[in-house]
């Protein structure tokens, strides 16, 4: 039982993002999608949604064809309505949720729930949509970027979150271009490269992935710097 | 069941976002806002006596129509698992429900309410005009001075229905009034393009010139007189025994650009992205419509103009 993804291509006009993309993430796993930005990330995320269509491919969940209904997705900027508090904006999220605790979730990341949405820090505003996307209680969560912005001990609440989702039985899809975030939240990462899967590690083989993207990129880096300095 | 009570909250939160724009007019403007207003509104009711049922119904229509032309929300709905057809559906409901009731009460004309909510009801069926990022070539637009570099978005955002409506209206300007709907519509269009604030880096670049707003506003607005002058020059050659409405265009034109420019730096501060100004700029319009609500638009005009200048000393220290 998963999330299956079998030969999708997207694309926006005649520029193709994801061709032939599959991909199997197990139920109730923490799955890693890395990859540099423009790599299509977020376009992979928006066709699992349902806010992007795909030209072919199918994208099936425990067996029958993904609903979006199941699913629940993190913005890498989240938008919030001007002149609405976040409580107010919890309490939207909750719609189909109503036991949904707001202040007790909200004690991890203690938001001045009273305060307008819109004021909040970047980092403020990235805990209250992570909030919003718990309160929606779907079974797949697409966390675009959800480390971006967090102070270090925001960063470590949400590594415990995270875990806690997944042992209450969430799918959760995390994609971040910081290869550290993924290492410690995921137990699959995916490679993705120019809407493409590179390589698919597991958690054994996270030291090799580390190794060659460093080895990859330093040599890319190092080359065009002698370039310049020459 | 579960629909309805999503519903109601949605409709508790948009009212409190309402009543909360309101309260940062503050309430001696409002007071007077409400007064103006209620005497216009007489005024308007006065004149609109005339009209049969179905006509009436229609301007109630038009209402939630403005508003949906509008709506960029979709997508956020979308994230929240709400229905955007029924949530839209609900608002415009309650929106035409509630002034219904008031000019049926005034007139006696009670048919007008299911007739208007019976036009209302289709308006979310319709298409938005959201702005969209096109992808592929993307025009380089360097008669557009970098200062005016809202209009360079704006145009590449907002290029068709900018075309249609000069196109449009420069063909039809055997008609006094297509030059003047050009005029007007492509200055409420532009309004969009400066709810987009810029990095500090951007705002830095161009801050250390003397009168910064001023010349920001200039730059703008003669880019908004270029845009437009086919319309200038057929309502010129074809109406010129008119030139005073042009005149009175120009001077009305120059001062909303200067109060776009001016709002959008009020409320600026650096990594701010969005500034929302269709309330403010509402407000601002009343003034041109109704004498009760020029010392308003006056006092708008000032009033943010000393505010964007105060921010940006603060945030860019010269």
């Amino acid at each position: 039982m998963s999330l299956h993804i079998q030969k999708l291509q997207v694309g926006y006009g005649d520029q193709m993002v994801l061709q032939d993309f599959s991909l199997d993430v197990p139920a109730e796993a923490t799955f890693g999608i890395l990859g540099s930005n423009g790599a299509g990330k977020t376009t992979l995320f928006k066709t699992i949604l349902g806010h992007k269509k795909p030209f072919s491919g199918h994208l099936q969940w425990q067996g029958a064809t993904l609903a979006h209904q199941q699913v629940a997705y993190l913005e890498t900027h989240p938008y919030f309505m001007p002149y609405t508090t976040a409580r107010e904006y919890l309490q939207l999220c909750a719609h189909q949720n109503p036991n949904f605790p707001i202040e007790k979730w909200n004690a991890i990341f203690q938001l001045p729930l009273q305060q307008f949405a819109i004021s909040f820090s970047t980092g403020m505003k990235k805990k209250l949509a992570i909030l919003g996307i718990i309160a929606l209680d779907k079974p797949i969560l697409l966390l675009d970027e959800p480390f971006n912005g967090l102070d270090l001990e925001s960063v470590e609440r949400m590594y415990s979150v995270l875990a806690r989702l997944q042992q209450i039985g969430k799918t959760i899809l995390i994609s971040s271009h910081i290869l550290e975030t993924l290492t410690r939240s995921c137990e699959k990462i995916c490679f993705l490269q120019k809407g493409a899967i590179q390589a698919n590690y597991d958690q054994a083989a996270f030291p090799e992935l580390a190794a060659t993207l460093r080895q990859q990129f330093e040599q890319d880096t190092e080359s065009q710097l002698d370039e310049l300095f020459d | 069941m579960h629909m309805l009570r999503t519903i109601n909250l949605w409709l508790r939160i948009r009212a409190r976002q309402i009543w909360r724009i309101l309260q940062t007019v503050g309430w001696p403007l409002l007071t007077v806002f409400t007064l103006v207003f209620a005497g216009v509104v007489l005024m308007l009711l006065e004149t609109m006596q005339q009209l049969t049922d179905w006509q009436l119904a229609l301007l109630l229509a038009l209402l939630p129509l403005g508003i949906h032309l509008q709506r960029k929300d979709q997508g956020f709905l979308k994230l929240l698992h709400l229905r955007p057809l029924l949530i839209y559906l609900a608002e415009y409901l309650a929106l035409v429900l509630a002034i219904g009731l008031l000019l049926a009460l005034f007139y006696g004309k009670w048919l007008i309410i299911p007739l208007a909510l019976g036009l209302s009801s289709l308006v979310p069926l319709l298409p938005t005009l959201p702005p969209k990022i096109r992808q592929g070539t993307i025009w380089q637009l360097s008669w557009i001075p970098p200062m005016a570099f809202e209009w360079r978005m704006g145009w590449r955002q907002q290029v068709v229905p900018l075309l249609i409506l000069l196109l449009g209206c420069t063909g039809l300007s055997y008609f006094t009034v297509a030059p003047v709907v050009g005029f007007v519509i492509i200055a409420l269009l532009a309004a969009s393009f400066y709810e987009t604030a810029e990095s500090p880096e951007l705002v830095a670049l161009f801050w250390h010139q003397p009168n910064f707003i001023v010349r920001k506003w200039w730059a703008n607005w003669q880019v908004y007189l270029v845009v437009t002058s086919p319309l200038s020059v057929t309502f010129l050659v074809l109406h010129a025994q008119y030139w005073h409405v042009y005149l009175a265009l120009l001077v009305l034109s120059a001062a909303y650009f200067f109060f776009l420019v001016a709002y959008k730096y009020a409320g600026y501060w650096p990594n701010r992205y969005k500034v929302y100004n269709q309330t403010a700029v509402g407000l601002f319009l009343l003034g041109f419509f109704s004498l009760f609500f020029l010392p308003v638009s006056c006092y708008f005009l000032w009033r943010y103009y000393r505010r964007a200048t105060q921010q940006l000393h603060y945030y860019f220290p010269k």
